[in-house]
């Protein structure tokens, strides 16, 4: 982005540690995304991108560390008042509620959401921007993967978040599924959120994101613009390398 | 001096009913641990063990001791029947299967016994009739005996878990039934020898209690939420959590006994458990989480 | 319609006009399942939308039956002794609901329920002098509401009191099963991470409902009171919450018609079979293992929402399991 003034921080996070019981999943991530901005998380398998991803959401509670959500310090709220305050997910594993339609699934993010306008047309816009529509009345156990994966998108962006966090949303998705999803991203979700998407597809990470973070064994051990690490020796060794050889 | 003595002897009772909720506790955390099944059943087994012993000692005439382990195969054998019939279709259901399942074979159970063998509680006489003297208490010594094969019981479970190969089996196949499936074990055949395991160590935990407290087809209900209780506070699937909290929580019952009358403290004792469980939801004993 | 709506209407005509067209026995036997239909009612409630298969809804109808009884016998009028059952059973839901809707695991609360019960069980049978114990106490005569005349026992007065709240529970959630309310009820009910993730307070819309079931149950309670013109304390035995239990699985759980559907079939074969034979426990437990077994999602869940000529394919294991597993975090 080629910006005079840089846009304000809209996620930040300063030494963020978590472990479980021993466990080191993250050991002091420190990082600050832009409001405006699309940063891709990448690593190898068992990094901590989910864990990062669900200390950020308040699931599991920070070991130590701050996050901070625009101005506002979330470290240790639950897991609702950090959504409520504008930050929002989508899970590697879909996770929607299962004995209800595309629709109320839907109806149930909008009516979660910051926004009060909570008409029909709020609930249709969700589910036309990821294009599930047609699938409205159907039950989300009756549809199938890829569009599960869309409709994690349709409802986390449902209850109007400004930032969206985007845990491998094209897992087990065709390639031409995700070269929609791609379109998507770049097309429609880009504007209007601050997105942390976090990838194995380098082709989806190479064409969406703005900045590269790179997570191996719960440190950062690169940021930069996607040419920079691209060409990073020491990514190309301890991640590309590992995962790719 | 009286209170000196009778506390001392209430918490000898403690230690005893300590240890037989351990016998319990341990079934019901085996089978929970090892299938992910709460078996309200499991109750059914102690109350059996108890009336069967009584039946075989006052019907067919036999000793305490060969009733006793008689009774507590015939519970063994039961425990396969009922695995074959409903507990193995239930085992890879949702919880609240299982737990319906259960709950229909508890009162099966129950009622039978109470159709075949009548309401009325028959109580055994101890085998061993002499007393001990102990810190100046004169101390029945079949508790005593009680108390000394429960814990050679639970040694025996101990050792049996830790090394045989079936020990080794059956506490690998909960974290990784698959892998357990790969390497050529069948879960069906663990899953037996768990609730075989788990029905013995509750039917002899009913014979051992019935010279001591009587048996009546009812006697399953009192130990119940106990019995889960303290395998949820010792940590739900730490087997040795359990026992380890089923024998404070006898101790504590037997402590307060000496200042109330027992239904009092029995009621104390439960009540305790509720700010632990408010507390530690997981268990006392369970690894500090982040 | 879907089948099971028009089924839950045709049971529920049945229950309305049942006290006009038949005798005295008909009316007391009806007016007291419908007194245990809120159990098993509540319980369903606590465990769709709230997600704890409770093991205490027993305790709170046997509470509201005892504080019906006591604030009778201080001389309070029926509406004060209903509300009284109700503000008493729903605020032991709230004193326990703080506890269960903390844990984790699903385990862990059904396993509390079964403490609190017991708990409260051998409460009722130390204290007999405020219990009566086992032989319990009997509410004598009448009472007043707004200044008419209410007797005591199974009559037309009594069963509509019995009867209309628990119409009026199940037509609203007919009528709210598909607006913004019932779905997210529904939704904060079935998978708590994704709520939680999308802004709602989970836990306290789980404490609201769990007190809410608890106060429903308790309302059944005050009625059951009335109706039988007893209390006692087996009321408080656990075996009154397994039977909702099975009730409830019978009919289905994951729909609240599952109550009533239960309620209607196994009250009246329990009844017949009582007469048949002596120990009746052994049909129900056999009846509670076939339904586990067998059609695991109730009544409810065969029907479905089958329309003419649509058929829901879903297995009710799928139904049921995602339940507690909503829980489990994803890797
Ligand atoms: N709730 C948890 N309890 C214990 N360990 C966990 C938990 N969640 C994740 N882990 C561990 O943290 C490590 C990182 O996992 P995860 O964040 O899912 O990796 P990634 O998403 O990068 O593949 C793994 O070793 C995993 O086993
Ligand atoms: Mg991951």
């Amino acid at each position: 982005m080629s910006v005079a003034s840089p846009q304000p921080i809209a996620l930040e996070t300063r030494d963020l540690c978590k472990h479980f019981s021993g466990l080191e999943v993250l050991k002091g991530v420190s990082t600050a995304i832009r409001a405006g901005e699309v940063r891709a998380v990448i690593g190898p398998n068992g990094a901590g991108k989910t864990t990062f991803i669900n200390v950020l959401t308040g699931i599991h509670p920070a070991s130590s560390g701050r996050v901070f959500l625009g101005d506002a310090d979330v470290t240790g709220l639950p897991a609702y008042r950090i959504a409520r305050k504008g930050l929002s997910r989508t899970f590697q594993i879909s996770n929607l509620f299962a004995d209800l339609t595309v629709l109320e699934n839907a109806m149930v993010a909008v009516h979660a959401g910051r926004c009060f306008r909570q008409s029909r047309e709020t609930v249709d816009e969700s589910l036309s921007l990821v294009g599930l529509s047609a699938l409205a009345d159907r039950l989300v156990s009756e549809i199938s993967h890829g569009d599960q994966k869309l409709l994690e998108v349709a409802i986390a962006t449902a209850c109007g978040p400004d930032v969206l966090l985007l845990d491998e949303p094209t897992a087990g998705m065709s390639p031409s599924e995700t070269n929609r999803f791609i379109d998507l991203l770049n097309e429609r979700l880009r504007s209007r959120y601050t997105i942390v998407i976090v990838e194995h597809d380098m082709n989806v990470v190479m064409n969406t994101a703005d900045v590269i973070s790179v997570l191996t064994l719960g440190r950062i051990l690169a940021e930069g613009k996607p040419d920079e690490i691209r060409t990073n020796p020491g990514v190309q060794e301890a991640y590309l390398g590992s995962a790719y050889a | 001096m009286d209170f000196s003595y009778a506390l001392i002897f209430q918490t000898f009772n403690g230690v005893v009913w300590g240890l037989i909720f351990a016998l319990i506790a341990l079934g019901l955390s085996l089978t929970f641990g090892l299938m992910n099944l709460m078996n309200v059943a499991h109750a059914s087994f102690y109350m059996l063990g108890a009336v069967l012993t009584a039946q075989f000692v006052t019907r067919l005439g036999l000793g305490f001791w060969s009733g006793a382990a008689l009774a507590t195969i015939s519970v063994g054998g039961l425990g396969m029947v009922v695995n074959r019939l409903v507990l193995a279709r239930v085992v890879d259901s949702p919880p609240v299967i299982g737990l319906l399942a259960t709950a229909g074979l508890l009162l099966v159970i129950e009622s039978s016994t109470l159709a075949t063998f009548g309401a009325v509680p028959v109580s055994v006489d101890p085998p061993v009739d002499a007393t001990f003297s102990i810190f100046g208490v004169d101390y029945p010594g079949y508790r005593l005996v009680v108390a000394g094969l429960a814990v050679a019981i639970l040694i025996v479970t101990f050792l049996l878990l830790r090394f045989t190969r079936f020990g080794l089996w059956m506490r690998a196949a909960p974290q990784q039934r698959e892998l357990a499936l790969i390497s050529g074990v069948s879960s069906g055949r663990i899953n037996t020898a768990t609730v075989i395991i788990g029905s013995l160590l509750a039917g002899v935990a009913g014979a051992l209690v019935a010279p001591i407290a009587g048996a009546h087809f009812q006697m399953g209900s009192s130990v119940l939420a106990v019995a889960f209780t303290v395998i949820v506070v010792g940590g739900a699937g730490n087997l040795w959590g359990a026992v380890v909290i089923a024998i404070l929580l006898g101790v504590v019952r037997g402590v307060a006994a000496a200042f109330m009358t027992p239904s009092e403290a029995e009621i104390l004792s439960l009540v305790l458990l509720l700010p632990v469980l408010l507390l530690r939801p997981d268990g006392i004993l369970a690894k500090a989480r982040s | 319609m879907s089948v099971r709506t028009a089924l839950g209407v045709v049971a529920l005509l049945v229950l309305a006009v049942m006290p006009f067209v038949t005798g005295p026995y008909a009316v007391f036997v009806c007016a007291q399942m419908i007194t245990l239909i809120y159990i098993a009612a509540s319980l369903q409630m606590s465990f769709a939308y709230a997600r704890i298969l409770s093991f205490m809804q027993g305790t709170f109808f046997g509470l509201g039956s005892y504080v019906a009884c006591v604030t009778h016998g201080s001389g309070f009028t029926l509406p004060v002794m209903l509300l009284a059952a109700v503000a008493a059973s729903g605020v032991l839901g709230v004193v326990v609901g703080l506890v269960v809707t903390r844990m984790k695991a699903a385990h862990t609360a059904v396993i509390c329920t079964l403490l609190v019960a017991t708990i409260v069980l051998m409460c009722a049978n130390s204290f007999v002098g405020i219990t009566g114990g086992e032989d319990g106490l009997s509410l004598r005569g009448g009472s007043y509401m707004f200044g008419l005349a209410v007797a005591f026992g199974a009559n037309r007065i009594t069963y509509c009191f019995a009867f209309l709240p628990l119409a009026a529970y199940f037509i609203f959630v007919m009528l709210a099963e598909r607006t913004t309310f019932g779905v997210v009820m529904k939704a904060v009910g079935s998978n708590e991470v994704r709520a939680a993730q999308l802004g709602y307070q989970v836990w306290l819309r789980h404490l609201a409902v769990f007190a809410a079931a608890g106060g429903m149950a308790g309302y059944g309670g005050a009625m059951n009171a009335v109706v039988l013109e007893h209390v006692s304390s087996a009321l408080f035995d656990p075996n009154l919450s397994l039977t909702a239990v099975l009730w409830t699985a019978v009919g289905g759980l994951a729909h609240p018609f599952g109550a009533l559907f239960g309620g209607l079939l196994v009250f009246p074969l329990t009844e017949l079979a009582a007469r048949a034979f002596k120990y009746v426990d052994i049909v129900v437990g056999a009846l509670l293992i076939a339904a586990a077994l067998l059609f695991p999602q109730g009544i409810a869940g065969l029907v479905g929402e089958r329309r003419l000529g649509h058929f829901n394919r879903r297995s009710s294991k799928e139904m049921l399991a995602e339940g507690p597993e909503g829980r489990s975090q994803t890797a």
